[in-house]
């Protein structure tokens, strides 16, 4: 375990954010504190609508909120700009998507690369960085030169996995990471994200998928824009993965999943 | 089918305007262009109705209706391609020097002073010409009118003072308009007058011997095209000649010495026509290369934005496959869409053509100061010729580009690729890069989209070459003459100067004395002569010495050092079948030359754009040579150290002490310029101006025109990639700088490749051109410093319109685009 700076990596007062649709406000978040505690892997759940990507997409810093503040590792991010939250995400912010939005036009190394440059490590680390990450998640070397519409969906995934971890980020964000893939994918993904956790990141990550909510040691539960409660499962173990999933399944009938 | 004609003019709205914008650039500039070219075989009968010039004017010394103009008439008359002849008197006032100094003289008095030897009177009020000429420019003013041809405006002005000095008594008059006679344009000693100076004139000849009445015959033929009038001009005035030889021979049998021998001329349009032709064929063919130009790059365009919706739409195209639609169907609707718009802009651009053609035919007139281009009228052909080639090239285009669409299939649309698996290749990986990494992404853009990188290296190269050309052709027209003085066989001295004394030398010495002072010899002596004893007519220069002079005429051989030994111009020697080594006799004119016959050795060629000149020659023993009443006011031409050039000014203080005159009785005081200027040069430069600038703005237009359409496109289309760079921390400015370095990068290898090319073929693509139009070998200097401006100043605009259209970079959200479902 690393040395905690922070107790709290992400805490949030009062945020709040609205969407106008053709003159309508449309609130999603509303006055949500909230505390993320380093080292801890937070799972976000919800009804679909209620507003789970708004608050990843807020949390990591990709969009500001209508009101209220976000301070990020002891930064206050709902203060910045556009162009300086960009560069705040460089080193703090690593991101998994469902669909893994890798450019079409690059191979997938040079897809790792075009973040990992942005580190402003020495481009040497960066690409061994790479390939030791590469390695890890089984994608083999003659896979670098590979471009995204030549590999299959669990590949792309773990592409997207050595993309987000590049940067050594202090938070991962994952908006339904295994959603397009088959179990035997997701496993193997969600197991690199344990890893990853166990190694000290923090994670945060919304999923609708029971098996994969078990991963995280806090669940949180989104409905109209507040966290209606939250459960604390501890450290994942694929021994106790049965009995968490009981507890979880208890959990989310009493808020009527 | 529709929602992919309604994707494609989603996506290439922009596309659409610039295609649509330079298809009514290219059919109004080929309909316009195409009517000055294939209007040229009428332009000068047009221009014949439209002045009332006559097209072969024979100058007969006698008086009105003598015995050898009647004969002439009858001989014309015999003819049956005559639409019209009539004569007309003129006054023929020989002005020269005589005991009192300046005693009879004739003086245009605005900036370079210009007084006539001699001058023909013509009457305006004449209502008996049926050549009566058309005025135009009219002016009114003090004094009696004069009429000028239209080659007087290149040095003075309408309004201009003039004075007729006659007797010891100043009659003062104005130029009081233009008149256009092809015959006469290029000759500086036919005035129309009105009618009351006229009669004064006229009766002044009645005691007066150096005022003679002689009279001019004009003739129409009936020909509308122009070679064949030119034929009959030649022909009909050959035979005129002959009248008038055989008449004279009847006198000498009849009369012996006493007989009466009736001098006789003819001028046809011919010296016009060469002066002009070239020039408005040139203007006509630029607009036609300008036209196709813009047709390729319509052409370009179009394959990109087809090509590219091919690529897109690949799963819709594989869902119509599925559905049964055949490839065919689907080139088809592509081809629907370019139809409807090129077919929309092509009415526009025909409106625009016959709308513009007189305005534009206004704008050469004034610029090239030739009344006759308003002839040029629409052709109707031409607008066939500019809607096949936008048919073509869109038919063409819109075929090969959706070429793939073959490859299409229903599979697809599943896999929303097209069946290939190496079809893409990391030509910069980026672990290998060493430059900045915005800098590598951009490059990365560039060799992953070749159709568009190939597009704007193409267009960026076209537009380069041609600002390149243009800018050679520029600083050799309007910077540094050189090359086009070489061209003129015009030398160019700092001054010609010319004085009206009995005795000149005394002031010659004067200027001689002056500081830097170099050299000076007579200027200007024409002569002409027959080669051996044929009837073909040569006319040129003779020099007394060709070691001062300023212009480099030889391109090939060298030049005279022996007193036999002549320069001759290529195009004359050609034709005659001489060849550098040949020897030729001369046999000169007996009223300018003494009849001299001479032996010439030809050692070298030079060239002569404007026709004035077909050979070079030392000017042998002036005194045998030339009149003694020429040599009197002959001009020199004076030669001075480049920076103590002294001005008007200071040569007239000199002169003035030299007999303590109030004033200086100049024949003559001309720059060097403004001699070449005589020579059309200063048309020439006007049109450079027009011409650079238009250029200039039109490159500047179209590669900014075309930026916004790719970047428009390309923010449209990897809006999702520029999204995930953004939510990986790029910030606006990352992304603005690698569009722009892509397309920097293209505009260097274009612009470089461009302009170098365009700087070394200008002088060799003239000469290939100039064989066709008469003009012969270019050697224009290239100005390497606006071939470099060009090829900074592209990228620069490229990076600036990049920049400016990669602005709305900054409107796109991660958050709200990694929503939208691919
Ligand atoms: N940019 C936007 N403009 C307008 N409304 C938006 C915008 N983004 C989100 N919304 C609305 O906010 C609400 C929450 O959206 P959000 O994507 O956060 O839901 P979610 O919990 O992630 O749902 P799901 O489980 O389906 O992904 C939705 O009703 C959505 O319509
Ligand atoms: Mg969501």
């Amino acid at each position: 375990m690393e040395n905690k700076e922070f107790e709290n990596i992400i805490v949030t007062e009062g945020l709040c954010k609205s969407f106008s649709v053709g003159g309508v406000q449309q609130h999603v978040l509303n006055n949500l504190d909230l505390q993320i505690a380093d080292g801890d892997f937070t799972v976000i759940m919800g009804n679909s609508g209620s507003g789970k990507s708004t608050l990843l997409y807020a949390l990591s810093g990709m969009d500001k909120p209508t009101l209220g503040n976000i301070v990020f590792a002891g930064e206050k991010i709902s203060e910045y700009s556009n162009d300086r939250l960009a560069k705040f995400r460089r080193n703090n912010c690593g991101f998994i998507f469902q669909e893994v939005f890798l450019n079409d036009n690059m191979s997938v190394m040079d897809n790792v690369l075009a973040s990992g440059y942005l580190s402003g490590l020495a481009r040497k680390d960066v690409y061994k960085k790479a390939c030791e990450y590469f390695d890890l998640v089984g994608i083999p070397c003659e896979m670098y030169k590979k471009f995204p519409s030549q590999m299959s969906g669990g590949e792309l995934q773990r592409v997207g996995l050595v993309r987000a971890i590049i940067n050594n980020p202090k938070v991962i964000f994952a908006d339904e990471p295994t959603g397009a893939l088959n179990s035997a994918n997701s496993i193997a993904v969600l197991d690199l994200m344990n890893k990853f956790h166990r190694e000290g990141k923090n994670i945060v990550m919304v999923t609708h998928d029971i098996k994969s909510a078990v991963r995280g040691n806090r669940v949180l539960y989104l409905k109209d824009g507040v966290i209606l409660n939250e459960i604390t499962l501890g450290e994942y173990d694929k021994d106790n993965e049965k009995q968490r999933l009981e507890t979880l399944k208890v959990f989310l009938d009493e808020m009527g999943w | 089918m529709w929602s992919i004609i309604k994707s494609h003019f989603h996506k290439g709205k922009t596309g659409f305007f610039i295609t649509g914008l330079f298809v009514v650039l290219s059919v109004m500039m080929m309909i316009i262009g195409l009517s000055i070219c294939l209007g040229m075989g009428g332009v000068y009968y047009n221009a014949r109705n439209l002045s009332n010039s006559p097209d072969l004017a024979v100058f007969v010394y006698e008086e009105l209706n003598g015995p050898l103009s009647t004969r002439m008439i009858s001989a014309i008359n015999e003819r049956d391609d005559i639409d019209c002849v009539d004569s007309q008197p003129m006054l023929w006032q020989e002005m020269p020097v005589n005991d009192n100094n300046y005693q009879c003289t004739f003086i245009f008095s605005e900036g370079n002073t210009m007084s006539l030897k001699r001058i023909g009177f013509l009457n305006i009020d004449d209502q008996n010409n049926k050549f009566k000429p058309y005025i135009r420019n009219q002016v009114s003013g003090e004094g009696f009118k004069i009429y000028v041809t239209g080659n007087y405006l290149i040095t003075g002005h309408v309004g201009d003072k003039v004075m007729y000095r006659y007797n010891g008594e100043n009659y003062w008059g104005y130029v009081a308009g233009v008149y256009d006679d092809m015959t006469k344009i290029y000759s500086e000693v036919y005035y129309y007058v009105e009618n009351d100076f006229y009669q004064m004139v006229s009766r002044n000849s009645k005691t007066d011997e150096s005022i003679v009445e002689e009279q001019i015959i004009n003739v129409h033929f009936t020909y509308q095209d122009d070679a064949e009038n030119a034929k009959a001009q030649l022909e009909c005035g050959k035979a005129l000649m002959n009248v008038a030889n055989e008449y004279n021979y009847e006198q000498v049998l009849l009369y012996g010495d006493d007989a009466k021998i009736i001098g006789a001329g003819y001028n046809d349009r011919q010296t016009f026509k060469d002066a002009t032709s070239s020039f408005i064929l040139i203007l006509g063919a630029a607009m036609i290369t300008f036209s196709v130009i813009v047709a390729v790059i319509v052409a370009l365009v179009i394959g990109f934005l087809v090509r590219s919706s091919v690529m897109d739409e690949v799963r819709n195209l594989g869902v119509f496959k599925a559905l049964g639609y055949t490839t065919d169907m689907l080139r088809l609707s592509y081809l629907a869409i370019y139809s409807v718009i090129s077919g929309i802009c092509m009415i526009i651009g025909i409106i625009l053509g016959i709308t513009l053609m007189p305005t534009f035919v206004n704008i050469i007139t004034d610029m090239a100061r030739l009344e006759c281009c308003k002839a040029i009228g629409l052709n109707v052909g031409s607008v066939f010729v500019a809607i096949a080639l936008i048919i073509a090239v869109i038919s063409a285009v819109v075929m090969l580009a959706t070429s793939r669409v073959k490859r299409v299939t229903p599979l697809s649309a599943m896999r929303n690729n097209f069946e290939t698996h190496s079809f893409k290749r990391n030509l910069v990986p980026l672990a290998k890069s060493k430059l900045p990494v915005n800098s590598t992404l951009g490059v990365k853009s560039v060799t992953s989209e070749v159709n568009r990188s190939v597009m704007v290296v193409i267009v960026v190269l076209i537009m380069s070459l041609l600002c390149s050309f243009v800018s050679v052709v520029f600083y050799n027209l309007k910077v540094d003459q050189t090359a086009i003085i070489n061209m003129a066989a015009t030398e160019n001295p700092d001054y010609i100067i010319g004085l009206r004394y009995e005795d000149s030398d005394p002031y010659f010495e004067a200027i001689r004395s002056m500081d830097g002072y170099q050299a000076d010899m007579l200027a200007e002596v024409y002569c002409g002569g027959y080669i051996g004893d044929s009837d073909d007519w040569i006319r040129g220069e003779f020099f007394e010495r060709f070691d001062i002079l300023r212009t480099d005429f030889v391109y090939k051989g060298r030049y005279p050092k022996h007193k036999n030994e002549i320069i001759i111009n290529e195009k004359f020697a050609k034709q005659n079948g001489f060849e550098i080594g040949d020897s030729f006799t001369v046999s000169f004119d007996e009223f300018t030359m003494n009849a001299v016959k001479n032996e010439y050795v030809i050692v070298g060629y030079f060239q002569s754009i404007f026709e004035n000149c077909h050979y070079m020659a030392f000017l042998d023993n002036i005194i045998d040579m030339l009149p003694a009443e020429e040599l009197k006011t002959a001009p020199r031409m004076f030669y001075f150290d480049k920076d103590k050039v002294p001005t008007y000014d200071q040569i007239t203080q000199v002169l003035k002490k030299v007999n303590n005159e109030e004033n200086i009785h100049y024949g003559a005081f001309l720059t060097g310029k403004a001699r070449l200027g005589n020579m059309i040069l200063n048309v020439v430069e006007t049109a450079a101006d027009a011409v650079m600038t238009v250029f200039i703005a039109v490159t500047a237009i179209i590669i900014s025109l075309l930026l916004v359409m790719l970047i428009k496109l390309k923010l449209l289309r990897e809006r999702r990639n520029y999204a995930i760079y953004k939510a990986l921390g790029y910030t606006t400015p990352n992304i603005m700088t690698q569009i722009a370095v892509a397309m920097v990068i293209l505009g260097v290898i274009g612009s470089l490749i461009g302009g170098i090319v365009g700087a070394l073929i200008t002088s060799p693509m003239l000469t290939a051109m100039g064989s066709f139009i008469g003009a012969g070998h270019f050697a224009f200097i290239i100005p390497w410093g606006y071939v470099v401006g060009i090829i900074v100043c592209i990228p620069l605009l490229i990076y600036l319109v990049s920049m400016l259209c990669a602005i709305p970079v900054r409107k796109i959200a991660p958050a709200t685009l990694l929503r939208e479902r691919g």
